[in-house]
């Protein structure tokens, strides 16, 4: 018997409706009932087949397909046995029951242990209570988190003003960084090298501050004026800065003076400088002028010291020339009082005593000039006085009396000379003549009528010589010399011998250089 | 330092003939002149010689000394009266003079009667 007609046509089998006599209410009754058994069969496995599809997320969902095909099975058997109803397939028939018995034994053996897993899978209600406290812990945590971002918002701004902040100031110290008028500069305090510097500080040096950047500022100080003792002072903290007078080089290498301020900037709190911080104003017009004008001084002084000098040579070697002047006066005097002693004419003895007054006025204007001040003019008051009194002296009339009133008055030697001179004859001729041995009194008197003017008086009390009679009595010296000198002096001379002699002699005061 | 003075004056000049017209003038007014002298240190010598009652001194003198510093000298040694006869008025001049306590200061030229003043003078004092 081949494996075909074990399949289709066991021999000797009958089929099913056989056994059932072919009765038709029977047969229809198996039929159909195994016909709607076996559709419902087909059907449940399709359901099953679209809820797996739609859940993807159900867990053990082989399971669901091992059912499906189990089911699928025992309704292919409810077909089967339709079929055999008439056809004696019993073989096909027992196969495919073989299989669904593999499948069912299959599904039982893989439920059992799968019973306390699937078990174990929450419910629906427990689903939802987990479900409703996730709702809760979700809505909790979006409001902290809705919180933290308000937080975060405020945050945000406030950090947001304090950068704009901070831009301001930025910009507001930069432009008072860039734009002072004065030289500003920052350095790397340990490094000393230039980490900025503005326009005024590296136009005072020839470059731009772009060049300056990145090398060390002790390059721009004049190599004369390096001074880093006053900077590591400042460094190691024992003085809070510094300011000096310095030379900077300039790019051309040329010097130029400069007042720098520095100082460094402590991080907060602490000691570790951040920046050192210079501030150096251009005072080079200042400087060279300062030094333009001690130069100017300095030349002026010499030449005052000079001036000084050579005006003191003068004075001396004026003095000299007086004391010479003075000391030969003396030796002519002396020679002509040795003359005088050796005579015995009495008018010869009495011309020489006249020429040792003259001789007398000469030398007393060079002693007033050695004891004035400028070497050149002294008061005519104290002359005049010392003089009369010589006069008087001389002449050892002890019974005249001689008086001098005399306006303080600034002479030199030209004008005290004749003046002098003219005192001299007047004085000695009043002597002479007006008193005839006995008692009297002579008054010299000098003063300023009016400006530019000066009178000369010498006045007598005694009986009233007649100077011209004295002249027309013979050729007189005297005469001749107060006529001469009153000309030379541009005066005019009024003589009155009303209750004494009286000479006026008026002349244009002195000229003063 | 003195001792018994002559009654006699000396004079000091370097200029003979002021020396000679003092001399002169003296003599007119009936004094004695023990000598002259041109030097400081004559000056000194003359004097210590002959012990003179006053001595006229010129304050110029030739050589390194000036009068002052013979007149000094003599106030130590003889003890003389010294007249100062010069033709200097000069601050210094005279701030020298003075430290010597001069008995008289007399200007050039000088006259007869302020000669005998000082003279008379120094020796009453």
């Amino acid at each position: 018997m081949s494996i075909m007609d074990w399949l289709f046509s066991p021999a000797g089998l009958t089929p099913h409706g056989f056994c059932l006599s072919w009765a038709p209410g029977l047969v229809s009754l198996h039929a159909v009932s195994d016909g709607i058994i076996g559709l419902a069969y087909f059907s449940i496995p399709l359901a099953i087949a679209e809820f797996v599809r739609r859940r993807p997320d159900l867990k053990y969902s082989w399971v669901a397909y091992l059912f499906l095909a189990f089911i699928l099975a025992c309704g292919a058997t409810h077909f089967m046995s339709i079929l055999t109803l008439w056809v004696p397939v019993y073989g096909v028939e027992g196969l495919i029951k073989a299989v669904t018995a593999i499948l069912s034994i299959a599904t039982a053996v893989l439920l059992w242990p799968l019973i306390p897993k699937v078990a174990a899978l929450p419910s629906a209600v427990q689903l939802e209570a987990l479900n409703h406290d996730l709702e809760a812990r979700v809505a909790e945590r979006v409001a902290e988190l809705e919180d933290l971002n308000a937080q975060l918002t405020a945050a945000l701004k406030e950090k947001t003003a304090a950068q704009n902040a901070q831009a301001h100031s930025d910009a507001h110290f930069r432009a008072s960084f860039e734009s002072a008028a004065v030289g500003q500069v920052h350095y790397d305090p340990v490094t000393g090298v230039i980490l900025r510097a503005n326009h005024a500080y590296a136009h005072m040096l020839g470059y731009e501050p772009e060049d300056l950047v990145g090398r060390l500022g002790s390059d721009f100080t004049y190599p004369d004026d390096k001074d880093p003792q006053s900077y590591a002072s400042m460094l190691r903290g024992e003085s809070g800065g510094y300011a000096r007078e310095k030379r900077y080089l300039r790019k051309d290498g040329s010097p130029v003076w400069g007042r720098v301020s520095a100082s460094l900037v402590h991080a907060p709190g602490t000691d570790a400088p951040l920046l050192a911080v210079a501030v150096v104003e251009d005072i080079d017009e200042g400087h060279k002028a300062q030094i333009a004008l001690s130069q100017a001084k300095q030349d002026l002084e010499k030449v005052v010291e000079e001036r000084t000098a050579a005006l003191a040579q003068r004075d001396l070697l004026l003095r000299e020339v007086y004391h010479r002047v003075k000391n030969n006066l003396q030796i002519v005097d002396s020679l002509l009082m040795m003359q005088a002693r050796r005579l015995t004419d009495p008018q010869a003895k009495a011309a020489l005593e006249n020429l040792r007054a003259r001789v007398y006025a000469l030398g007393l204007v060079h002693h007033q000039l050695m004891g004035s001040k400028d070497l050149e003019t002294f008061d005519i008051a104290p002359f005049l006085e010392e003089l009369s009194r010589h006069l008087l002296e001389g002449a050892g009339e002890a019974e005249v009396s001689l008086s001098v009133r005399a306006a303080p008055l600034k002479v030199g030697l030209d004008f005290a000379i004749p003046l002098g001179l003219l005192v001299t004859e007047l004085v000695t001729n009043s002597m002479k003549h007006a008193f005839s041995g006995g008692p009297g009194a002579i008054e010299v008197t000098l003063a300023e009528p009016e400006a530019g003017q000066v009178e000369l008086r010498v006045a007598d009390d005694g009986k009233g010589y007649d100077p011209e009679k004295v002249r027309a009595a013979g050729p007189s010296l005297g005469a001749s010399i107060v006529d001469g000198l009153v000309q030379q002096l541009k005066g005019v001379l009024t003589i009155s011998t009303q209750g004494g002699t009286r000479s006026v002699i008026r002349l244009p005061a002195p000229v003063q250089a | 330092m003195s001792g018994v003075l002559e009654d006699c004056i000396a004079v000091v000049d370097d200029e003979f003939l002021i020396a000679s017209g003092l001399t002169m003038q003296l003599e007119d007014l009936g004094l004695t002149v023990c000598g002259t002298a041109a030097t400081a240190d004559e000056a000194v010598a003359l004097a210590q010689a002959a012990r003179p009652a006053v001595v006229l001194m010129d304050v110029r003198l030739r050589g390194e000394k000036d009068g002052i510093d013979a007149a000094l000298a003599i106030h130590d040694t003889v003890g003389s009266k010294v007249i100062f006869v010069t033709g200097s008025r000069e601050a210094a001049t005279l701030d020298r003079i003075n430290l010597d306590h001069p008995a008289g200061v007399l200007f050039k030229p000088v006259l007869a009667r302020q000669l005998r003043d000082a003279i008379d003078a120094a020796l009453a004092s």
